[in-house]
């Protein structure tokens, strides 16, 4: 249920979003999920449900759009870039680590063309909030 | 927007003090310090966490003999207790690899590992972390206000020097410093002299301690180090007890 800690996250910071622009109702939340980090879009939405509730009329009637991101990673070494894939044969353990903390991929994969480590990850790392609609 | 941020005033709610134990330079012994302060402090009946910082070079594992301990999962990341602390590391996820990141990689795993940890209540919440004023530091100023620096220093020029860049860095960011502890001691007051001259206050200071390197991994040998004996002089100095 790491999940729910980042949907957490979410909750708050578009809590104080709102505040700062003297919303009275959040009306929409659009989150981008980076594949690299596997979240459980099911289980992370009901969490976004369950805590916003907790949260008094600034939730009262929003809708989550959830739209999930390709990671897209570069060598800074080559200056290859390719496309993470969990599908890419990475063993479950592996993963697992990843979903806590996508930096860790550095321990784990290279650059399939020059075999660095030393990559960034461009795009499709973890949570980030794309807007928040209210009124 | 990066909502992670957001979340982790409320993580350190249930903290009554963060205190970072922090050094100019590599090599002083700020991971023993952290670990010992740790283990002292909890010994003393405190509730106490330990989060190592030093994401390149992670070692409170191997001065408390970590080995099987994992988190476990219930709406985040629960530390698991080690000798009583409730012990916090990278290597729970990148194992005994090498963890070779640039400064934004640094800055977004720590800003990961304080999202999605939940602490609970803590009297303590030792925070170990890496050498100098990079990434790390400059997050945890931004991230935890309420944090305190605890410097480590031994008495060579090539400590102190760092040393003097950190505290002024930590004046002028206005980042509480709890005081300076000499590690290594030889029985000379000209740290204490120095500290007193830069306007922090002197702990006290960490005798060599030739046995210390045997005791490391055993909380039984730990105990009876007079590293400890000498860190709990430093407690009593904190106004821990």
């Amino acid at each position: 249920m790491h999940e729910w800690a980042l949907a957490e996250a979410v909750i708050y910071s578009v809590s104080g979003f709102a505040k700062k622009k003297e919303m009275k109702k959040v009306r929409e939340i659009e989150i981008v999920l980076g594949e690299m980090q596997n979240i459980d879009k099911d289980i992370f939405r009901l969490a976004i449900n369950d805590i916003s509730k907790m949260q008094g009329p600034l939730f009262s009637i929003f809708r989550v759009k959830i739209r999930s991101e390709k990671t897209v990673l570069k060598c800074m070494s080559c200056g290859n870039e390719w496309a993470f894939s969990f599908k890419n044969s990475i063993p479950k353990d592996d993963m697992e680590a990843i979903h806590f903390i996508p930096e860790v991929s550095h321990v784990y994969m290279k650059c399939p063309k020059c075999g660095s480590r030393d990559f960034e990850i461009v795009r499709g790392r973890g949570v980030r909030i794309k807007s928040v609609k209210g009124e | 927007m990066d909502p992670r941020p957001y979340v982790i005033g409320k993580r350190m709610k249930g903290v009554r003090r963060v205190i970072a134990v922090a050094a100019g330079k590599g090599g002083v012994g700020k991971s023993s310090v952290a670990s010992l302060l740790a283990l002292e402090l909890s010994r003393r009946g405190y509730r106490v966490g330990l989060m190592d910082l030093d994401l390149y070079g992670p070692s409170d594992h191997v001065v408390l003999g970590v080995r099987e301990a994992r988190p476990g999962e219930d709406k985040g990341v629960i530390p698991p207790e080690v000798s009583g602390i409730k012990f916090m590391s990278i290597i729970y996820y990148s194992g005994n690899m090498p963890f070779a990141s640039r400064g934004v990689g640094i800055g977004n795993s720590i800003t990961e590992l304080l999202a999605i940890t939940r602490w609970g209540n803590l009297d303590f919440l030792i925070l170990d972390m890496p050498p100098g004023f990079g990434d790390a530091t400059l997050d945890v100023i931004r991230l935890i206000p309420k944090t305190e620096f605890l410097i480590v220093s031994t008495a060579s020029k090539l400590s102190t020097e760092t040393v003097k860049k950190l505290i002024g860095m930590l004046k002028e960011k206005r980042v509480g410093v709890a005081g300076l502890i000499e590690n290594m001691g030889a029985g000379s007051h000209v740290l204490m002299n120095q500290t007193k001259a830069l306007g922090i206050p002197f702990l006290g200071s960490i005798k060599y301690d030739k046995n210390f390197e045997q005791s490391l991994g055993s909380e039984e040998k730990l105990l009876k180090t007079s590293f400890l004996k000498d860190i709990g002089g430093i407690v009593s100095n904190l106004g821990m007890v």
